[in-house]
């Protein structure tokens, strides 16, 4: 019951309304999810995992195991949040976890009668006939705790911040108070962060005198200390993680529907003053409603002015239940206190306690101290080791570790003694060890018959500890239990290995930024207002939005620019700069055809290998003069050759005589193609000699475009005749607008890249991983000049000659051509061996269009030895449909290449 | 075929206006910058760039100044039109303009350091040799301009877009 006073944490002039299960409810502003439950006299909370037992509030903290809520405020929703951290907020909306249809009365509670007959690893044994996966998915779906709201989505999005300070308090009770404050006396920068809504820790609700002050008093100065001391305290705020170089992350959560803010702190000293968190006593039934820590229901008494029960029984194996029974008592509630409880009697609520005596004596709660676990997780994600200390019946930080310093309760500095009797034996009465996972002593004690002794096969056969509180109030009765079972010590038995995260962390936190257009951004071409405005239909290609077609009618566009010119953006192509004295030597070495030869003004086509000697990229280069070159790779490998450059540089070469300038952001490139490109670059006035003799196909030339630099490349990817002008994305626009402009009467049209792969795959022009795959070699391409002739080294020769290499069996690229009327093959499908009775692949269709040009399809293939099976004629199977088509030349379209020499 | 232009905000190449409580941002133009690879010292005197590259935690003074990239590499900041030429200098270094391969924006106001903290992962307050650095998961080249409530930003214009959405979604309190 909430009492008339009390309760420093609320203000009872604000009431708040709240839902559970439906039913309407009202706390008062101050008080958290459970506190509000508590107060409103609701006792069953929610369901145990596996036997459905229903389950009341027991602890305040972070290692609640009972009280997991989903949660729903407005539009935001939470699955299976602890509702000790939760603040109440008008409109909560609280569901209990695994019942149906609510906590009070599940449907599934029946299954607790037949808890005999499914104790720990049962479906291991159970469901082995005939195979698991027939089992699997309805107990699946009997599993897991919380729902997910399928309709939800967020509407914001987590903040991740960074934060550097001389020294992070992890912890804001007595102690971390003190070492912040002491720190910031020394100069150094601060920050203090706790999981606690309010700082203070104990101090809030335990009557003791600091330094000579009331507990409340010496709270409060030393707050108001720090804050003119700059110290910045992040409350409801968990450190759950250390990671290398003591990188602490943080989760810091909002009130209302605020996503979390995720806290990447690197300090140079950590300081943690986590406190210790009160452990159940091992008993018969003792995980029935109404039985709670001891300091649990100090806290409430304290901070919210609830009385959680006027007939109380109070049991601990410590010392540190004075303070309760004095405040319970002058609550006005009759207390008892036992030293061991034989039996809890009543099922959602305690009716009675048995003592050890075997009297039965009436109550409406029981408060229980089993001693203290010092919270050393993040000690020990630290690698930090511990040392069982008897006197303490707790696991303490052995050796500090660099930059770590551990203090008060978490250093086993509680003040408690404890003489803790740990669980052995089990009775005919289950006791529950792992309220959380339904783990009882029965169930450690199966898993020490059947052999799994180790902690960690313990943790995996029962699942102890391996619930949402990761067995906070767990882990320590069950691995001493183990230890009793197994005549060991309990610094021999051990503990499991300690991992981030310390609680559970909200996806969105971990999400923050990286979600819908921030997930993977594109690169944006400047000119993509005007693709926008010219009716462009996009497509993501190789990391950038670029247009894959204006309008709908590819064909259209594929067949215009053959037959009058096609104006394509191909802004994202690379223009890596090589440059100095080494540059040619350089590009030799990483090219698999010579770069060196080439004169200045003139291009040059090429692949790049890997070391493996599978082609990585191809691309055009360009000899500006005797010492700078232009690497024009694709657009999707700008970042990967830039890279490979960098890495070769300054591992293979004197790098002080090559250097690799990334220019590509600087250039917007425009490239106009088909048989009237001539006619539309004069058009616009480009004062270049564009004359077959002056600009010869792979050619370039410089020259001015609205008095910026330019550049005009006489290439095609088409096999038209084409120029690429290059200009400064400033000027981009410009030219892109002229070119429309002056393309109008010539029948320009604007082209997708979709046409262009058509127009590309006509001509039998590879895009590389697309028509190679990552066993292409460039002699499965027919190129076999460079492997046979060259006598210098270059990246990937040595592995053109291995066994794998000379395999007679390669897949070669091949054109493929379908005479069967039909449309044209799909991309994907498998050439397929039929000798033996069964299919078995030759390869696959690696780009298959129809071609405008030639009214019939085209497509390209890399197919086993399709290099010398020209003419020969292959069964192409897709989705159990088989059609024929013959191996031919890769160029379908114009093979003499008349079009591209004009 | 789907439309993966529906998928992405239209891109704008500007970025102008206040984006939190107290920041304000906004992109500059004119001025010209160019890689220069190798010996920096000659190139930038070449360019008349007095003293070293400077780091992110600089505070850069007036044009013309270098913001340090890696250990031989920088990016030459000038006012006006850079008077060597691109490829391979006699005295050993590189040059390449790059006028107009990034935007260049300007953040001012009392929100700058939660920006910072936002934005990257850098220790403001200490020393660096680079102004690399990664700016909301983007790649970018930053410093301190004038006053450490004044920063610098150099970004690929193809990701201005990116990071206007960034900024967008983040212009919350801080």
């Amino acid at each position: 019951m909430r009492l008339s006073t009390g309760g420093t944490a609320i203000d009872r002039a604000k009431t708040v309304n709240f839902t559970f299960d439906g039913k309407p409810h009202r706390g008062f502003a101050g008080d958290t999810a459970a506190s509000a439950l508590l107060g409103a006299g609701v006792r069953v909370v929610g369901r145990s995992f596996k036997y459905h037992r229903p389950r009341g509030v027991w602890g305040h903290g972070a290692e609640e195991p009972n009280a997991i809520l989903d949660v729903t405020l407005g539009r935001h929703h939470e699955p299976n949040a602890r509702a000790t951290m939760l603040p109440l907020a008008e409109g909560l909306a609280l569901r209990s976890v695994n019942a149906t249809p609510s906590a009070a009365r599940d449907a599934y509670g029946i299954l607790d009668a037949f808890a005999r007959f499914i104790p720990s690893g049962f479906y291991y044994k159970t469901f082995m006939w005939p195979d698991w996966q027939r089992y699997e998915p309805r107990i699946r779906a009997m599993a897991g705790l919380g729902r997910i709201d399928e309709k939800w989505s967020p509407t914001a999005f987590s903040t991740q911040r960074n934060a550097r300070c001389d020294v992070l308090v992890i912890g804001a009770g007595r102690s971390g108070l003190s070492a912040a404050l002491d720190a910031a006396k020394e100069g150094k920068s601060v920050l203090v962060v706790d999981e606690g809504i309010t700082p203070g820790g104990t101090l809030l609700y335990r009557e003791r005198m600091v330094q000579g002050a009331p507990a409340a008093s010496w709270l409060a100065e030393t707050l108001a200390e720090l804050s003119r001391r700059g110290v910045r305290i992040l409350s409801r705020t968990t450190a759950y993680g250390i990671y290398d170089h003591n990188l602490v992350c943080a989760a810091e959560l909002h009130d209302g529907a605020s996503p979390p803010t995720l806290w990447r702190i690197r300090p140079k000293n950590i300081v943690l003053a986590t406190g210790a968190i009160e452990r159940p006593l091992v008993f018969p039934n003792n995980d029935r409603p109404g039985v709670m820590s001891a300091a649990s229901a100090l806290f409430y008494l304290r901070r919210h002015g609830l009385r959680l029960g006027s007939r109380v029984v109070i049991a601990s194996n410590n010392d540190s239940i004075g303070e309760l029974a004095r405040a319970y008592r002058e609550a006005g509630a009759g207390v008892t206190i036992v030293s061991t409880v034989a039996d809890v009697k009543g099922k959602t609520g305690v009716e009675a306690v048995v003592d050890g005596e075997g009297r039965a004596i009436p109550a409406d709660a029981l408060f229980v101290s089993g001693g203290f676990t010092p919270t050393v997780h993040l000690f020990c994600q630290n690698k930090g080791k511990l040392n069982w200390s008897e006197s303490h019946s707790a696991f303490l930080p052995d050796a500090p570790v660099e930059g770590m310093r551990v203090i008060g309760s978490a250093a086993g500095d509680f003040g408690w003694k404890v003489e803790a009797k740990w669980p052995s034996k089990p009775g005919k009465t289950r006791a529950w060890i792992d309220f959380q996972n339904d783990v009882t002593l029965k169930d450690v004690a199966l898993a020490a018959r059947e052999n799994y002794r180790s902690v960690e096969h313990l943790k995996r056969y029962t699942t102890l500890g391996m619930a949402t509180d990761q067995g906070k109030t767990s882990n320590i009765n069950g691995l001493a239990a183990m230890a009793q079972l197994t005549g060991r010590s309990i610094a021999e038995t051990g503990t499991t290995t300690y991992r981030p995260p310390y609680t559970p962390v909200s996806m969105m936190a971990f999400t923050g930024a990286r979600h819908g257009e921030l997930f993977n951004p594109v690169r944006r071409l400047v000119l993509e207002p005007e693709h926008r405005a010219s009716g462009a239909v996009f497509g993501e290609y190789g990391g950038w939005l670029r247009p894959a077609a204006y309008g709908r009618n590819i064909q259209e566009e594929a067949l215009r620019a053959r037959e009058a010119v096609g104006i394509f953006d191909a802004s994202p192509l690379g223009k890596i700069e090589v440059i100095g004295p080494d540059a040619a030597r350089f590009l030799d070495f990483n090219c698999y055809g010579t770069v060196s030869t080439l004169k200045p003004g003139r291009l040059r086509y090429g692949f790049m290998l890997q070391e493996t000697g599978i082609v990585y990229d191809d691309g055009v280069i360009a000899r500006v003069d005797e010492n700078r070159f232009i690497v024009s790779c694709s657009s999707s490998h700008v970042a990967g050759v830039h890279l490979r450059f960098e890495e070769w540089r300054q591992d293979q070469f004197d790098p002080s005589r090559v250097f690799i300038h990334n220019a590509t952001p600087r250039w917007a490139t425009i490239t106009v193609t088909g048989p009237k490109s001539r006619q539309l670059l004069r058009a616009i006035g480009l004062a270049v000699d564009l004359s077959p003799q002056a600009l010869p196909h792979m050619a370039f030339t410089g020259c001015q475009f609205m008095g910026e630099p330019a550049r005009v490349a006489r290439v095609s990817f088409s096999g038209d005749l084409s120029f690429e002008v290059s200009v400064p994305q400033a000027k981009a626009r410009a030219l892109f607008l002229s070119l429309k402009e002056a393309g109008a009467p010539l029948g320009a049209t604007l082209l997708g890249l979709e046409a262009m792969m058509i127009l590309r795959a006509e001509k039998g022009y590879v895009v590389i991983g697309k028509d190679t795959d990552g066993l292409t070699m460039p002699h499965d391409l027919g190129l076999i000049g460079p492997r046979d002739k060259r006598q210098d080294e270059f990246v990937g020769r040595r592995s053109l000659f291995t066994e794998v290499a000379q395999d007679p069996l390669r897949r070669q690229l091949v054109g493929l051509a379908v005479a069967d009327g039909g449309s044209a093959l799909t991309t994907g499908a498998h050439g397929v061996d039929l000798s033996s009775g069964k299919p078995r692949s030759l390869g696959y269709v690696t780009s298959s269009y129809m071609s405008p040009m030639l009214k019939r399809p085209v497509a390209l293939g890399l197919i086993e030895r399709g290099l010398e099976r020209h003419g020969e004629t292959i069964t192409v199977q897709h989705l159990g449909q088989r059609r024929e088509a013959r191996i031919v030349p890769p160029c379908a379209f114009d093979p003499e290449g008349t079009r591209l020499h004009v | 075929m789907f439309d993966f232009g529906t998928k992405w905000t239209p891109a704008s190449f500007g970025l102008e206006g206040a984006f939190g409580d107290d920041l304000r941002v906004r992109t500059l133009s004119g001025l010209h910058l160019a890689l220069v690879s190798g010996n920096i010292e000659a190139g930038l005197a070449r360019l008349g760039i007095r003293g070293s590259p400077m780091g992110n935690t600089a505070i850069a003074p007036a044009e013309p100044y270098a913001l340090g990239l890696v250990r031989d590499r920088c990016l030459a900041i000038s006012p006006q039109p850079l008077t060597a030429a691109d490829g391979w200098h006699a005295e050993g270094f590189a040059l390449t303009a790059m006028s107009d391969a990034y935007a260049v924006l300007e953040f001012n106001g009392r929100g700058l350091p939660g920006l910072l903290a936002e934005a990257t992962t850098l220790d403001w307050t200490a020393p660096t040799r680079s102004a690399a650095i990664s700016f909301a998961t983007l790649p970018a080249a930053a410093s301190f301009h004038g006053a450490t409530h004044t920063l610098r930003l150099f970004i690929e214009t193809a990701l201005l877009p990116a990071l206007a959405r960034w900024l967008e979604r983040s212009s919350g309190p801080r």
